[in-house]
């Protein structure tokens, strides 16, 4: 694992993306802690907002440090590195402001005992606008080592995929690993506070990480196929497969860790109360896929950063090395693909099958039937849906370039699964819809929501089924 | 069949895991026997053990085409009972060709929307009925026990939709070359099983409408019940894979 940076440009390429992705998850959790009128919650965002507001002075000195080293080489953008660093100054600045704002605010809730609304807002539209800034410069940011982003978004060169894939993938990555660690820190000091509202919270964070793993590792393997045909100078499609070996385990252990999380929340609705053990499973789970997402990290960093690479570091250099390749070469085999096939077929029906019984209530059509009961049944959707990641993504691997590029219906399917996951999410999560008795309406909102479900996982399946034609 | 054995194998062990873990989950959460399984569950579980460990068997000693050919003929007289309706309805292989070269038949065929959109909604039907089937089953095994039975009787105007949907569909695709999916014996199997999902799940909703009342009361299912709950989900299942397997094994796509 590579979890200690042992260069400046590594361990600015490690900070530097805490106050852009970081502060969106913070953000997230801040607007619901001030929603939902938790103390606690409040309080432990202010304290992220006061650490991402420390972040700033790594960032900055790395930054500085790597622009120096970065300096004497001829090749270098020195101007997109000067734009990159007058634009971080601005929002390195902006995020010192929030760190201050917010630590103002802990100290003085201190001492009246209580958290103010008037000095909560300050904080929030402080850190929307380094949210801004941020990411302006980290578009800057990305294009000094990115060459491909200079290709344009098309596929110049005769490339055979898009460069979005590129694109798409290195903004994207970002957000289940950066977002992993706020998950993962906001839910150890949940276990260590006892706040339920906030295990819940990190909970269904590492759900949306779960849910976000999936785009994530489609759109990587589409960025390869730009990457490597025909070849760009300094990218090898043995690193790259190196980093998908490894991409492939955090893939599983995502969907492992939201899964089990996915359970809990599941089963401390029923049962008003969290079971330690499996909160604890969750940590674990969460633990180990934190290193495998670190180690995903830095080989996907060696792709196009060779400034992070050390002397102990001994890059692979044959392209058909590694399992994800061999894994390729089985599941093409028929033996192997239609049983995996079948599956995912019966995964999806599992999946419509728990998806129709629920519109069916929340619209009205069943209604002899409380909501709670109707819960019941969600966890054989859940069930199909982890069916389904785990033999997608092994049929997706048979044949990727078909799949991902050639296909049509494939981008527009996995930009549904987050919205899906989502709206099953508010269905595990909303109270009005629990409390929902026999003969009773379901609210207004539950209903708009069940037919995003509904209208999501058809979208879903129908990528899938057209895959072949268009 | 190699393929056949490795798909109830592989499919079998998925949907075993996946029982075990809703009867836990489901056990825990009505704080009954904890994460022990009931009686039914057992015979579920056993049930499906069953199956994969056949499938295993057959996959590592395949038994001689002899097998294989008897097999075909169980189905033989089905096959005989739908020429028989034929040519009492005046279909032969000329009406047959007729239908496949109809204006309709040739837009499902070669347009580049027609094969694709009657693919995707025959999956949508086959899913709907799937889902719902598997819903009824778990119920009468004893999952899902604030679901009274008498509330499951709304799922089979969606079922029976969601088969209209699957031969509407299926019916277009079959068009397509109907002359070629008549003779061909993946095809023939999965047809039957379609028929017999269909006789199976009118005799389980007559079933329910008659007992339904008195299960939820008494609060056991009939033996009857049991038998065509389980059925419906047995038949069901192996539509699907059937139709999957139509792709990959016979006459139609690969050779």
């Amino acid at each position: 694992m590579h979890l200690i940076p042992q260069s400046w440009s590594h361990l600015h390429i490690l900070v530097s993306v805490f106050p852009s992705v970081g502060l969106i998850f913070v953000l997230g959790f801040y607007i619901t802690a001030i929603l939902a009128e938790n103390a606690a919650m409040k309080r432990i965002c202010l304290v992220l907002f006061v650490v991402l507001g420390l972040l700033a002075l790594p960032t900055y000195l790395s930054g500085d440090r790597s622009m120096a080293v970065f300096a004497a080489n001829p090749e270098a953008p020195k101007d997109l590195m000067n734009i990159h660093f007058w634009w971080g100054l601005v929002g390195l600045g902006v995020l010192v402001l929030t760190g201050i704002a917010a630590l103002y605010e802990l100290w003085r809730s201190r001492q009246s005992g209580k958290m103010s609304d008037q000095a909560l807002v300050p904080v929030l539209v402080l850190a929307l606008a380094t949210l801004v800034v941020m990411s302006v410069v980290d578009d800057y940011g990305f294009e000094i080592n990115h060459h491909e982003l200079h290709l344009g978004l098309g596929t110049a060169r005769g490339a055979s995929a898009p460069q979005a894939w590129s694109f798409v993938h290195m903004v994207l990555n970002h957000f289940p690993t950066v977002g992993f660690v706020v998950s993962l820190a906001v839910y150890v000091s949940a276990l260590v506070m006892n706040n339920d509202l906030m295990k819940r919270s990190g909970l269904v964070l590492f759900v949306i990480c779960g849910a976000l793993i999936v785009p994530t590792y489609v759109t990587g393997t589409g960025s390869m196929w730009a990457l490597t045909q025909p070849e760009i100078p300094g990218i090898s499609k043995a690193v790259i497969n190196a980093h998908r070996d490894i991409a492939l385990l955090a893939l599983f252990g995502l969907a492992f860790t939201g899964g089990t999380a996915w359970i809990e929340l599941w089963r401390s609705r029923q049962l008003g109360r969290f079971s330690n053990a499996m909160l604890y499973t969750v940590l674990v789970f969460a633990i180990i896929t934190l290193g495998i997402l670190a180690e995903t990290g830095h080989r996907g960093g060696q792709i196009n950063h060779p400034e992070i690479r050390v002397a102990t570091d001994i890059l692979p250099t044959d392209p058909n090395a590694g399992w994800t390749p061999a894994i390729e070469v089985l599941i093409n085999n028929v033996i192997w693909f239609v049983p995996w096939q079948t599956v995912h077929f019966l995964g999806y029906t599992l999946i419509f099958g728990t998806v129709l019984a629920v519109f069916l209530r929340v619209l009205g059509f069943w209604k002899s039937v409380p909501y709670s009961a109707v819960y019941r049944i969600l966890p054989l959707g859940f069930f199909g849906v982890m069916m389904n990641v785990f033999t997608g993504m092994l049929m997706m691997l048979a044949d990727s370039h078909r799949y991902i590029v050639e296909n049509t219906p494939f981008a527009p399917k996995m930009g549904l699964i987050p919205i899906a996951v989502m709206s099953v999410l508010y269905l595990t999560l909303s109270d009005s819809l629990w409390r929902v008795k026999a003969g009773e309406e379901a609210p207004a909102s539950a209903k708009a929501v069940a037919i995003l479900a509904l209208l999501a996982w058809t979208g879903v399946i129908m990528g899938g089924r057209l895959l072949p034609y268009l | 069949m190699q393929i056949f054995y490795m798909v109830v194998f592989v499919g079998g062990l998925v949907l075993l895991i996946d029982f075990l873990a809703i009867c836990v989950l489901n056990n825990e959460v009505a704080q009954s026997d904890g994460i022990a399984l009931s009686r039914r569950g057992w015979r579920t579980v056993a049930l499906l053990l069953a199956v994969i460990l056949a499938a295993g068997v057959l996959y590592v000693f395949p038994p001689p085409d002899a097998v294989y050919s008897a097999i075909g003929l169980l189905l033989y007289p089905f096959v005989r009972l739908v020429q028989l309706v034929g040519n009492a309805v005046g279909i032969d292989s000329d009406v047959l060709k007729n239908l496949g070269d109809m204006e309709y038949s040739s837009w499902v065929r070669e347009s580049n929307y027609g094969w694709a959109i009657s693919l995707t909604f025959h999956a949508f039907g086959n899913a709907a009925v799937v889902g719902l089937t598997y819903i009824i089953g778990l119920r009468v095994v004893g999952l899902f026990r604030t679901i009274s039975f008498t509330s499951l009787l709304k799922f089979f105007p969606v079922i029976w939709l969601g088969v209209l949907v699957q031969v509407l569909s299926g019916g277009s695709l079959w068009m397509t070359k109907p002359g070629r999916y008549t003779g061909d014996s993946m095809f023939d199997t999965k047809f039957s099983l379609v028929v017999a999902g269909v006789i199976v799940t009118i005799i389980l909703q007559r079933i329910m409408s008659r007992e339904a009342a008195a299960w939820d009361a008494n609060g056991a299912v009939s033996a009857r019940g049991k038998f065509f709950a389980g059925l419906a989900v047995f038949v069901w299942t192996f539509v699907l894979v059937a139709g999957r397997l139509t792709a990959y094994l016979g006459t139609l796509y690969m050779q």
